[in-house]
């Protein structure tokens, strides 16, 4: 028995010399910790956005602190998370138009981030077609953070702390333009909106007040064709029947497709949280839940590429409009405003 | 005793087969083919803030000219060999950019082919590193996609601000295509043969008079500028693409 042991031991020593001279590497860095996405129940599954580009601890950490750091920008004061606050679901609160650079403004509202691992194409034109390269627009617009990617990335590579953050969430301190924007992606990434009153009615662990459970009628009878439960948008996009606002000329996603059948269209906005994202519409026009909902009772202006399913508006009494905003008010995700992880870094 | 010796040596010499293996290639890449981009105007190597003139007789200097080469490979009848990762951005301004080498598994070639531009798949797979970093200028921020070629400078047939022209050529989508197939014979039809450890360079004439008028006549008075995808892109997408001849092939 003793002569077995001393033999595995002999064994085992021998191996580890062997090991040891193979593969000794210059350092070993511990490797980041993988962080698991959570998709919420009833949801659909996810766009690919973490396949490749592995969510970990590490990386989600970075880009929180990438997405709060003002050195993004060119004068220090236009973080991600100036137009995106977490009070208003990452929108920008009481803002009809994004405040950027130089006293300057952009031509469009800004959209609360989150769910957004189910967009395949991201801005209220669906010019991005990955979230990964989406904070190029922001950071490079004259009028938005007014930066270069490169003096960004110099900024970054001068900050001890950053060196500390890649290494640990890529695994060396090599710092680049694609390493800042996986991190980032990993963050915004994250954040899901699913633990609102609706999300707990559906659940069966709370319950619809009469106003809002007839508003919720009143919503899937009018509403949720374009507004799709469980993401409260189809992710298409579609003219509404806004008048072009001659002052910013924005035809939407024809920009983007060169198609006149595009002209004014807009992406369906998630009605999640809708209760804190207002202004309203892709340039903020309207500054109440009550004014957009005139506007569909009213206000559509037809056009060739008007919406078929608002073009003859849409008829509601005012109770219908009161009960309904009740419901709408039900989408407010308390847990999403609230959540730590999201908050910005100490 | 003995044993244990023995045993000590089988010990050593299994962990090292088992303990590290490297990550071997699964295809041998060693021949190495130099290419060389000589960019031209008006037959002479082109010189930034130079004038020329292009065939339709208008003057222009250029300040930039930058373009996307990607997806090399390298054929001899069916056989084909394919440089990996093969993305290179060639800009006028710095000639470190215009030769590189490129690795290759066969060594016996009759034509040489590339893309001007970068292939769909990568305008669409998020954020991209080395020369396909959007750091480099070449990324469109606003409309997802690169710029295949980029040319900037002015012309006094400019009516733009300044007598500036500025074509930014790029898109990627169906009908919106600026990305050219490229596919060159050797000089005087002859074969390339390359052998290991000695590199050859393959030099690769760029004629930027072919820009305004290499098939469709684009004189810079009726457009100056260009900097979206679709429509005009398309024309002068196919017009970049007749600049390229391969000249010479030299022994190092």
């Amino acid at each position: 028995m003793k002569w077995r042991i001393t033999i595995s031991f002999v064994v085992l020593i021998a191996m580890f010399i062997a090991g040891g001279e193979a593969c000794r590497k210059k350092d070993v860095v511990a490797k980041p910790t993988p962080m698991e996405f959570k998709v919420p129940d009833g949801f659909p599954q996810p766009e690919n956005i973490f396949s490749s580009n592995p969510l970990t601890k590490e990386g989600f950490e970075l880009g929180r602190k990438l997405f709060y750091d003002g050195r993004l920008s060119k004068d220090g004061n236009f973080p991600c998370a100036s137009c995106h606050q977490q009070f208003a679901a990452f929108a920008t609160f009481d803002h009809d138009l994004s405040h950027g650079f130089n006293n300057q403004f952009t031509t469009r509202n800004s959209p609360g981030l989150f769910n957004l691992a189910w967009h395949k194409e991201l801005h209220w034109d669906g010019g991005i077609n990955h979230i990964e390269v989406q904070p190029l627009a922001p950071i490079t617009a004259p009028n938005e953070m007014a930066e270069t990617v490169d003096n960004v990335i110099n900024k970054l590579k001068a900050d001890e702390q950053y060196q500390k953050m890649f290494k640990a969430a890529f695994g060396d301190a090599d710092i680049s333009s694609q390493r800042m924007l996986k991190a980032i992606a990993q963050f915004v990434g994250f954040i899901t909106s699913a633990g609102s009153k609706y999300d707990k009615v559906k659940k069966g662990t709370a319950a619809f007040t009469t106003a809002e459970q007839s508003g919720y009628s009143i919503f899937k009878a009018n509403c949720a064709s374009c507004h799709a439960e469980p993401l409260f948008t189809d992710l298409t996009y579609r003219n509404t029947g806004l008048p072009l606002r001659t002052s910013l000329n924005d035809i939407g996603r024809m920009r983007i497709t060169n198609k006149p059948e595009d002209s004014l269209k807009f992406k369906v906005p998630s009605l999640r949280n809708v209760d804190l994202t207002y202004p309203y519409t892709h340039d903020g026009r309207f500054y109440s839940l009550s004014t957009v909902i005139d506007h569909y009772r009213t206000g559509v202006v037809n056009g060739p590429t008007t919406d078929p399913l608002v073009k003859n508006k849409i008829p509601l009494s005012d109770l219908d409009k009161s009960d309904l905003i009740a419901f709408l008010r039900t989408l407010t995700d308390n847990s999403l405003l609230n959540d730590k992880r999201f908050s910005q870094p100490q | 005793m003995k044993t244990l010796a023995r045993l000590f040596i089988i010990a050593v010499l299994l962990s090292s087969l088992f303990s590290c293996r490297k990550e071997s290639s699964n295809e041998d890449v060693s021949y190495s083919l130099k290419v060389s981009f000589k960019i031209k105007a008006n037959g002479e190597p082109l010189s930034l803030n130079k004038k020329y003139f292009n065939a339709l007789g208008e003057d222009f200097n250029v300040n930039q000219f930058k373009f996307y080469t990607s997806n090399f490979s390298l054929q001899k009848g069916t056989s084909v060999a394919k440089e990996k990762e093969s993305y290179h951005l060639v800009d006028a301004s710095n000639t470190a950019t215009q030769s590189f080498i490129i690795k290759l598994a066969n060594n016996k070639f009759s034509s040489i082919s590339f893309w001007v531009g970068v292939d769909s798949a990568r305008n669409v797979s998020g954020a991209q590193a080395g020369d396909l970093d959007p750091a480099k200028g070449m990324f469109w921020t606003w409309n997802t996609g690169y710029i295949m070629a980029k040319l900037e400078g002015t012309s006094s047939f400019s009516t733009a601000t300044d007598n500036f022209f500025e074509y930014h050529i790029g898109g990627f989508k169906a009908n919106e295509k600026t990305q050219r197939f490229i596919n060159l014979s050797f000089p005087g039809g002859k074969e390339l043969a390359l052998e290991k450890n000695k590199v050859k360079e393959l030099v690769i004439e760029a004629d930027l008079d072919k820009w305004f008028s290499g098939v469709h006549q684009l004189p810079i008075s009726a457009q100056a500028t260009w900097m979206t995808p679709g429509g005009l892109a398309l024309k002068y997408a196919d017009n970049y693409a007749t600049m390229f001849t391969a000249t010479a092939i030299i022994e190092q």
